[in-house]
């Protein structure tokens, strides 16, 4: 260790606090983002077209196209506001624009929306699931004669009610215990979901052939039939009579529904990988020709072959397994198709249900962070360590809704094409004033661009944003479930937003100036040695819970402070959705974390040692760990044991984190520390291995048995090695399900044979291998 | 009032078509431009 540090951190009576801006995060491909975006797009194609249909007749698919082509435009527009923020969401590029009232407007619509895509979500895979169900047993009873009380037929829209309030609660419990959010899942999820659009758009395009199915009447003001309930408070009007033209309008207004989560691909754009515009477009395009296809073409099929005498009556809420079940082709074939596609419904709607938890947990956060929700909210769980408030609050908001809906899909829908339509109008006209107000970097433009001398005008956005007012005006006129609830809900949540920001202003005052006074707080872009003042090899410790610090207490006991740093990491998880770059002045210290950091210093206080604090944004707790070590070129990294996975798997996922890291990286000792004071060390990163005494004991043998030929005489102990290594790895790589089958039959014979009472001391190192080996 | 309601409410028709024909623009250059980034190889 080095004696000399760059400058005495005790030069100061306060504690160095260094707060980075820079959010540490992994990165994904376009592929894997346009999965998490498609995972909550392209569940509305199980539940939209039913839902036109029922308000504006059987022209529905045609407005359902017609939008998810529109969806091409409102994806460019996000992509300029990705190209200028990376967190180009709604938010940002309102308060950007129109400053923080509009803001908390279109934070709240946008709330809505995700609020309701959570119960029409799980409500609508319910509907595919009992009237899957119903089918089965009416099936049974009339083909099989079964008696009606073994097989019942259920209240759909309760049964489907229950379902959802099922599938929230079991998401609310993952929520609150912090599952980690894959890709991987939304990536599988996509891939099973295409194997079922390929074989519904394959099949029902020569079903549509075969049975010569029309196309669906044309979209003009003739032939729109709209629902009592579809015209809204026009309903008792004489202009409801002579709507021409303006039915067109209103019928694309009850079909805007059908491109709700475009908003995810804001929230996924900071994921993204580099070349980040790039691969963003690429998501983009990929999202939009797959609804187009799957919710465009699918709705267009199921009116063309389902009849008109059971497509609304049976299959409204179900229009997809309706599909299946008209297809040409033996009965037995159609069931197996129908069940498949509930299967389908049923994880694209379940992963959707996860979404809107998800989602609306990362823009309440993002606003909690930017002071604009009260403290309470942030505060962790504290056995897990999530923002348990505000996930308690998403979904006690969704329950209600579920409750309130009885599970009828068709109140659900008209209610959720309100948030859908303001939040993305919102954005649009942010986009617009943009476009005069905004000089910095701007990475692409939405074209149609006219100059006219020294002004630009925007053509193509002020394009999409009158399609979007328009429509968003006259929904509030035609939907007036959506128009009350909305409204009530927006105010409600303006006035919590407004209410709390007044409350925090006063508060993250006193709580920046507690802070100055006890820490010298600085703020730099990343994380580095010279930041903190520490000399390498340095000690990480995480610290999450203020009541009982154990690995902090455990470290401190074990570090000689004078010789070695001890750096204690806090990370603020950002949330779904969060920015990639947290500024000085958008830093808001909690109540929490002050507690946080004061325990810390008590702690070491207590033991007479220097720590230094250091608070990194992070997306991803083990990326932030590793990136952080390595940047800090730290020799150990202490943590608590988890509340949600072992200590082994603790050390697998960093383990993984660190081998994603680019180089030059250094490896480091990871402890995991129990709450009675045990630990468990693990070596992140290539490590000599700790040979055994039987293992030195052969290598011996071999060698001189070796060196007997006249030709070995320069052998040395290591050539074994490297050559048995050599070997491996070359017939690893041509069979490589043979190496890993008799690795496994010699670990296990050399665990029988160490026998009782012999040290394992790579153990642990084993497991992880093992694992690696598995995954 | 009403009158005047629905008289403006008839208004927003042009407004949401014109806003289309512009849309279709956007879709149209953006769909050619975002395709040939999707099929272009890796730099």
């Amino acid at each position: 260790m080095a004696s000399n540090p760059p400058s005495s951190p005790l030069q100061s009576n306060r504690v160095r606090l260094v707060v980075a801006s820079s959010v540490m995060l992994t990165f994904i491909s376009f592929w894997r983002a346009a999965a998490i975006v498609l995972n909550d797009l392209g569940s509305s194609a199980f539940y939209a077209g039913g839902i036109a249909e029922e308000a504006v007749g059987k022209a529905a698919p045609w407005f359902i196209l017609g939008v998810m082509l529109f969806s091409f435009a409102v994806r460019a527009v996000y992509v300029e506001s990705c190209s200028m923020f990376t967190r180009g969401g709604v938010y940002r590029i309102v308060k950007e624009a129109l400053g923080g009232t509009f803001a908390k407007l279109s934070v709240s619509a946008l709330m809505f929306d995700y609020i309701l895509t959570g119960p029409i979500s799980g409500v609508s895979a319910g509907q595919y699931i009992v009237g899957l169900l119903n089918d089965l047993a009416h099936l049974c009873v009339t083909r099989y004669h079964w008696p009606i009380w073994l097989a019942p037929q259920l209240n759909v829209n309760y049964a489907s009610a229950a379902f959802a309030l099922l599938i929230t609660i079991y998401f609310w419990w993952q929520n609150i215990k912090g599952i980690e959010e894959s890709s991987d899942k939304a990536l599988k999820v996509m891939q099973i979901t295409t194997v079922m659009v390929v074989l519904l758009l394959g099949w029902g395009i020569f079903s549509a052939f075969h049975v010569g199915a029309h196309l669906p009447p044309l979209p003009v003001p003739a032939n729109l039939h709209f629902s009592q309930d579809a015209l809204g408070f026009l309903r008792h009007t004489s202009f409801a009579k002579t709507l021409g033209l303006f039915g067109v309008l209103m019928a694309f207004g009850h079909s805007v529904l059908a491109m709700s989560g475009e908003e995810s691909l804001a929230q996924v754009n900071r994921e993204i990988e580099h070349p980040k515009l790039k691969n963003l477009k690429r998501a983009a395009i990929v999202i939009a020709i797959y609804s187009f296809i799957f919710t465009g073409i699918g709705s267009l099929l199921a009116v063309m072959l389902i009849p008109d005498a059971v497509r609304v009556p049976v299959y409204r809420d179900n229009l997809i397994a309706g599909l299946a079940m008209y297809m040409v082709g033996p009965m037995a074939l159609r069931l197996v198709f129908r069940s498949f596609v509930v299967i389908v419904g049923f994880l694209i709607l379940g992963g959707a249900v996860n979404t809107a938890i998800v989602g609306s947990t990362g823009v309440l956060m993002r606003v909690a962070e930017d002071g604009v929700l009260a403290d309470w909210f942030r505060h962790p769980q504290q056995k897990y360590g999530t923002s348990h408030r505000i996930v308690n609050l998403v979904v006690a908001m969704q329950l209600f809704t579920i409750v309130v809906s009885r599970g009828n899909v068709i109140m659900l829908g008209e209610a959720y094409a309100f948030g859908v339509i303001w939040s993305f109008t919102f954005n649009a006209l942010a986009m617009t004033v943009m476009r005069w107000k905004y000089h910095g970097e701007r990475g692409w433009k939405v074209p149609l661009n006219v100059r006219i001398g020294k002004t630009e005008i925007p053509l193509g956005l002020i394009s999409v944003f009158l399609v979007l007012f328009t429509t968003a005006v006259v929904n509030l006129f035609t939907k007036s479930i959506a128009t009350v609830s909305g409204i009530l809900f927006a105010i409600a949540f303006f006035i919590i937003f407004s209410l709390s920001e007044r409350d925090n202003k006063r508060r993250h005052a006193d709580t920046t100036r507690q802070l100055k006074e006890h820490f010298q707080l600085e703020h730099q872009d990343k994380v580095g040695r010279d930041a903190l003042e520490i000399r390498p090899g340095s000690v990480v410790v995480t610290m999450r819970d203020s009541v009982n610090p154990f690995a902090l207490k455990w470290a401190l006991t074990r570090t000689n402070t004078d010789e070695q740093d001890l750096v204690v990491l806090a990370a603020r998880m950002m949330g779904a959705g969060g920015p990639e770059y947290v500024s000085a002045s958008e830093q808001l210290f909690s109540e929490h974390e002050q507690t946080l950091f004061t325990k810390a210093v008590s702690v070491a206080e207590s033991f007479g040692k220097h720590i230094s604090l250091l608070v990194v944004p992070a997306g991803d707790i083990f990326a932030a760990l590793v990136q952080t070590a390595n940047s800090l070129d730290a020799a150990a990294v202490v943590s608590g044991l988890s509340t949600k996975i072992t200590a082994q798997e603790q050390a697998f996922y960093l383990g993984q984190a660190w081998e994603a890291l680019p180089e030059p990286k250094r490896q480091f000792t990871f402890y995991v520390v129990m709450p009675d004071g045990s630990n468990q060390s693990f070596h992140i990163g290539p490590h000599a291995p700790h040979i055994q005494p039987d293992d030195v004991e052969l290598v011996h043998r071999l060698w001189l048995n070796l060196r007997l030929d006249p030709e070995m005489h320069d052998l040395h102990h290591s050539d074994i090695l490297t050559y048995a290594l050599t070997r491996m790895s070359r017939e690893f790589n041509i069979d490589k399900q043979d190496v890993v089958k008799n690795l496994r039959e010699s670990l296990e014979e050399m665990h029988k044979r160490r026998g009782l009472g012999k040290h394992y001391d790579e153990v642990e190192d084993a497991a992880i291998r093992t694992k690696t080996i598995k995954h | 009032m009403a009158t005047v309601g629905m008289m403006l409410l008839r208004a927003l028709v042009p407004l949401f078509f014109i806003g289309m024909a512009g849309s279709l623009v956007v879709i149209v250059v953006t769909f050619v431009e975002d395709m040939k980034e999707l099929i272009e190889e890796e730099d």
